[in-house]
């Protein structure tokens, strides 16, 4: 056998190697990711807790809606609804609030924090508030994108609370994991995301 | 025992150390790439599209009315709560600040897939409110973004458009941005934006 025959039998392998390679990143990629997406939600079983929180950020309300389910469906007898100021003269805290009251919630069954910059800070200042009125237990109402890290961000230190994910469905109009890189928006919520999901890793913006 | 790296091996740490360098240096100089200078031009209409709590650009848009020439200043948000706009609250707000209450309005924006989109509409309604020239009071990091989309979008409603920002606000956001969540957050989240519009020809 020649060098140029040895050659292209080598040509040959590596060509088969990545037409193989590309077949399978075709048949895989869209599992792949579609499986990533749902990683992202974490939904516990519930048991009857001391606070549901509706943690801050939605502004179609739909967590102060599931967290106003859950309240009465009884799983809890007060919300901690969580906010900051949106501009000049609104807070999302009390704008949620108004909301809860006119879902039926009890006025004096609400609680607010107010300054929720961020996950990390929204969840030590909700630490700070359940010490202070002694509650163990929260139920935690978020978008269900963000459930699994609003859940490892509450778990992440080791202290006496226990916490249990009820996210917002995700259903149309709110984020979608199957298929996700097909919309537009769903896109962007998924990559930003995994930008957050980095920084809480690595622990470096908070 | 001396380490003699293989040439491959030199070669993937010299592509790791070029890749990291590179973005490093990209991440760095964001505020360079999102920001320009501000268009300021006296103006028929005013688009407040820069509402939120780290503004400061209602003081801004109050000093830029213009009896006899600003008609109208339009607040533009979307819902932030249930029912709940804060437009509303930034056209009292610029009414407090001394603009007339019948220079002021506010205007409550549905969801849209992009910012291309959102501009179409508002060219619509600047139209509507009888104006020629319309100045956009934007948050310094959408700048650049926007005064590439907002003078062709604004042009087919026959309107000529301009960008600018509150300068407090642009001293502010760049201060020892890279120290900040939010700031760092905003950069970003206005990088992936203008990326993503790039895939989409409803949002170029």
């Amino acid at each position: 056998m020649n060098d140029s025959s040895v050659t292209s039998r080598a040509w040959l392998r590596r060509l088969l190697f990545a037409a193989t390679l590309v077949l399978l990143l075709y048949l895989g990629l869209a599992p792949l990711m579609n499986l990533l997406a749902h990683h992202l939600i974490r939904r516990d079983e519930l048991v009857k807790s001391d606070v549901i929180v509706a943690l801050g950020g939605d502004a179609r309300c739909n967590r102060e809606r599931r967290a106003a389910e859950l309240y009465h469906q009884g799983w809890a007898p007060r919300i901690v609804n969580n906010g900051m100021q949106a501009a000049w003269g609104i807070h999302t805290a009390d704008a949620g609030k108004r909301y809860l009251i006119s879902l039926g919630v009890q006025p004096e069954d609400v609680f607010m924090i107010r300054d929720t910059l961020n996950t990390r800070t929204e969840i030590k200042a909700l630490k700070a508030l359940m010490a202070e009125n002694g509650w163990k237990t929260a139920i935690l109402v978020t978008s269900a994108f963000h459930s699994r890290r609003a859940m490892f961000t509450a778990e992440r230190a080791k202290d006496e609370f226990v916490f249990r994910s009820s996210p917002v469905p995700p259903e149309h109009p709110e984020w979608q994991p199957d298929r996700w890189w097909s919309r537009r928006g769903d896109l962007y919520i998924t990559l930003r995301e995994g930008i957050s999901w980095t920084n809480t890793l690595l622990n470096v913006w908070q | 025992m001396k380490w003699h790296p293989s040439r491959r091996a030199r070669l993937l740490f010299g592509a790791v150390f070029l890749a990291g360098g590179l973005a490093a240096g990209g991440f760095l100089l964001l505020p360079r790439w999102l920001i320009i200078d501000s268009q300021l031009r006296e103006a028929e209409v005013i688009l407040h599209l820069s509402i939120g709590a780290h503004s400061r650009a209602d003081q801004f848009i109050a000093s830029l009315y213009r009896p006899g020439v600003t008609r109208k200043i339009v607040c533009v948000s979307g819902q932030i709560s249930w029912q709940e706009y804060p437009a509303d609250y930034v056209a009292r707000h610029l009414i407090e600040l001394g603009v007339p209450a019948e220079g002021v309005t506010a205007l409550h924006l549905p969801e849209f897939e992009c910012r291309a989109e959102a501009l179409a509409e508002l060219a619509r309604r600047a139209r509507a409110e009888g104006g020629h020239r319309i100045l956009l009071i934007v948050q310094p990091e959408d700048s650049r973004h926007l005064s590439h989309l907002a003078p062709r979008i604004f042009a087919r409603e026959g309107l000529e458009a301009f960008v600018a920002y509150a300068p407090e606000d642009r001293e502010d956001l760049v201060r020892d941005w890279w120290r900040v969540h939010w700031k760092v957050q905003r950069f970003v989240d206005e990088l992936m934006q203008v990326s993503l519009d790039m895939l989409y020809s409803n949002c170029r």
